[in-house]
């Protein structure tokens, strides 16, 4: 009986470790990202361990090689100045896609110009202007561009901006949580146990929206921000997207636009909205800028052709107006 | 309580320790309770109402059971599933059609099989095929067992009843063989289908902006969407009932592989199939009174099954088109046989897909519009995705593996390949298995297709 049992715990064991090894080792070719660590400048909340080889299947095929500086951006940084520089959210740290083919890679290409991307995931408007201030003071851009997929703002989210209360992403990479994110198996069991046991996405209760005073603080402090580095500003705005019964697109676009456009144009910032380019692209060539061949189509982060569209767009407005 | 949400994992862990824990100390008797008031927890879970319906249902059918041989108590009892059935399911259908305004019904969960469940039980009884079950608890038990109250499979009690009189345990060999089944399952439904049905849906939500290339191969993909579904909740179904003890017998038998649409109905949901079979088909006088009425039972029984799976137009169209592919079939069986079988195969899955656009399709506009939108030329998104390729790999390859192991002692009823988990390989093999569940299920949630019906 002893012996049965101590047989049985044997291969108990020896199943688990083989299995955690086999398994860690698919993840490395499915589903490998970095951890994140703390950003010492401010420039971004965080930042990704640095030089690491990434790979992602879960959305798109994403692959790649974080900087030197622990960023999804294909150059180094050795303290030269950037002519533009990016900030924005995963929609343009492009963890789906081939890095080679993200809109600051292709932006780059096109200008001839040093551009980099500071673009990190969970890294919406309020937090990229939160680190504005540290973000220009250390890259010196002609340009910076900031990208955002929502201006339908509240009151108080504005408020937390202004004030400089915008809660800060913690890294979480220390003790034994830091230990358990080095196995990707571990990373991306946890990633799907927190989609399983979330049901219902929360819907947005609050319908306290900034008004146009609000939204024009929040403008007049970023324009505040780039003088002082004089710096010029691109707001990047990028709707969500369906598609209806008949076949056509449907853009999202916020009705605040209007307003986005008119008070960034008081201000002095180039106000970018890419809902007209993605209805051309898709009645030229039905072709859509969200969504992958393994994702819901129209949906999710921006494919290839959605960071193509973005760096055609900005590279006309650049050469228009800066 | 849906097999793909964590609520049903705790309480069928939580059963499974407990349960055992009551066999041993408290004896059969009253495991069979526990085993009831856990079947009823599991059904009120989404809507507490329903079980009212399914205690009503379950004592007026026992009730008649007993008295069955006298014809008022044997109408009686089938009048009862089929009325309620009949209420729930069909009264907004007629309603519609009329040009009334609907009520607002529920559906209750699983009534389509619980009823077709009691409505056999009656009719056995009356053929003298079983004795009425004297036992209000262990009738109960049989039509209200959780693992298959929902969705299937629709269990024969002569199939369940006699398992549950030979006390049958909760044991470890049968939850080394339950929980691999159900990891079968859960894999079918939640890696293939539940990744499939993304694209599935974005087609038919839209058809007129795809690609010819594209709405093609969604009609495909389709096909193999709601095997896996389907096929995937039957084993969990029977993975759960393993663990308990108590055997189901398959619901599927690789459809696909089929030669011809009436093979593919003997293969697809046998448990349905074999129902009408037995109740509809040949009562009606099945082969026996010439082509002319066997064309006409088939179209009835198809029909009827047709509008079984859901109070629709659409259903029912689907279900006289299988109908009819199966009148034309019988006088060209020679000129089919004839055609090499591997070619026969792809065509009659081919045939199937497209019938299953009546099936997936909320109206007749939308099949109209796939069917439009497939065969005009026009410009549209091509969308070549990447799930629907690995699901029919995956499928090709597990075919393959099968067919390699089968002479091997492992393949369980079902085409299930079970790993012997006191050894360190197979128990490695599972832990993978398991570990590739976990990586690549769809956990967005997407509920079971036949939830509906």
């Amino acid at each position: 009986m002893k012996n049965k049992t101590s047989f049985c715990i044997r291969n108990i064991f020896i199943a688990l470790i083989t299995s955690f090894i086999v398994l860690n080792l698919f993840c490395m070719f499915y589903y490998n990202v970095p951890v994140h660590l703390d950003c010492e400048d401010g420039s971004t909340d965080y930042i990704w361990e640095k030089n690491k080889r990434y790979i992602q299947m879960n959305e798109g095929i994403g692959y790649g090689r974080t900087n030197n500086e622990g960023y999804m951006e294909t150059d180094d940084y050795h303290g030269e100045k950037a002519d533009v520089l990016i900030m924005g959210s995963s929609h343009l740290q492009g963890l789906s896609i081939p890095q080679e083919r993200n809109m600051s890679s292709l932006l780059q290409d096109l200008l001839k110009e040093n551009v980099y991307s500071l673009a990190m995931a969970g890294h919406n408007l309020k937090v990229c202007v939160s680190n504005l201030n540290e973000a220009l003071e250390k890259y010196r851009p002609d340009v910076v561009v900031l990208e955002t997929n929502n201006i339908a703002f509240t009151h108080r989210e504005i408020k937390t901006v202004l004030n400089d209360e915008v809660p800060q992403t913690a890294a979480e990479n220390e003790g034994i949580i830091g230990l358990l994110q080095r196995s990707p198996f571990l990373r991306l069991a946890y990633s799907q146990y927190q989609n399983f046991i979330t049901e219902e996405r929360e819907s947005r209760t609050d319908k306290d929206y900034a008004d146009e005073s609000r939204i024009n603080e929040l403008l007049q402090l970023i324009r505040q921000i780039c003088e002082t580095h004089d710096c010029k500003t691109v707001i990047l705005y990028h709707p969500t997207l369906s598609l209806n019964d008949d076949g056509s697109l449907q853009v999202n676009t916020d009705e605040r636009t209007g307003i986005w456009s008119r008070l960034c144009k008081e201000n002095g910032i180039t106000y970018l909205d890419m809902s007209e380019k993605y209805i051309e692209e898709y009645e030229k060539n039905r072709i859509l800028p969200y969504g992958f061949i393994n994702t819901k189509i129209g949906n999710g982060h921006l494919n290839v052709e959605g960071h193509r569209m973005m760096a055609e767009e900005l590279y006309r407005i650049l050469k228009e107006e800066h | 309580m849906s097999f793909i949400t964590p609520a049903f994992l705790v309480f069928f862990i939580l059963f499974l320790l407990s349960g055992s824990l009551i066999q041993k100390f408290f004896g059969d008797r009253a495991f069979r309770i526990y085993l009831l008031a856990a079947d009823f927890v599991f059904y009120s879970y989404t809507d507490y109402r329903f079980s009212f319906l399914l205690l009503f249902m379950t004592v007026s059918v026992y009730l008649c059971g007993l008295k069955a041989e006298k014809k008022p108590f044997f109408y009686l009892g089938i009048a009862i599933p089929v009325v309620l059935l009949g209420f729930f399911k069909y009264c907004n259908f007629f309603l519609k059609t009329a040009g009334f305004s609907t009520l607002n019904i529920i559906l209750p969960l699983g009534i389509s099989f619980y009823s077709f469940e009691a409505i056999s039980y009656l009719c056995d009884i009356r053929r003298n095929r079983i004795g009425a079950e004297k036992d209000l608890i262990m009738f109960a038990s049989y039509l209200c067992f959780f693992p298959n109250i929902i969705s299937g499979p629709i269990v024969r009690v002569g199939d369940l009843l006699e398992q549950f009189k030979e006390n049958r345990k909760i044991s470890l060999r049968n939850i080394e063989t339950g929980i691999q089944i159900m990891a079968i399952g859960y894999f079918k439904k939640m890696v293939i289908a539940d990744r499939i049905a993304v694209f599935v849906n974005d087609v038919y939500a839209a058809p007129k902006a795809f690609s010819r290339l594209t709405i093609a191969f969604a009609l495909l993909s389709y096909s193999l969407q709601i095997y896996m579904d389907f096929s995937g909740y039957s084993d969990i179904a029977i993975g759960i009932s393993k663990c308990l003890g108590y055997d189901l017998k398959k619901n599927f038998d690789l459809p696909y592989l089929s030669g011809s649409v009436t093979e593919f109905w003997r293969r697809w949901h046998i448990s349905l199939s074999s129902w009408f079979r037995d109740y509809v088909y040949i009562p009606l006088g099945g082969n026996r009174r010439g082509k002319t009425r066997q064309y006409l039972n088939l179209l009835i029984v198809m029909g009827l099954s047709g509008i079984w799976h859901g109070a629709d137009w659409t259903f029912l169209l689907w279900g006289l088109i299988n109908g009819l592919l199966m009148c034309l079939e019988r006088p060209l069986f020679s000129a089919i046989q004839g055609i090499p079988a591997v070619l026969r195969k792809i065509i009659v899955y081919i045939l199937i897909s497209a019938t299953w656009v009546f099936f997936r399709a909320d109206s007749f506009v939308q099949v109209k519009d796939i069917f439009t939108a497939l065969f005009t030329a026009h410009q549209g998104i091509f969308q070549p995705y990447l799930w629907s390729f690995s699901g029919f790999l995956m499928s090709f390859l597990y075919l393959l593996l099968i067919a390699w192991k089968k002479n091997e002692n492992r393949l369980y009823d079902g085409y299930y390949l079970l790993q012997d988990l006191h050894t360190a390989k197979g128990l490695t093999l599972f832990c993978i298995f398991v570990g590739l569940l976990i990586c690549l299920a769809y956990t967005a949630g997407n509920p079971f297709v036949y939830f509906r019906f």
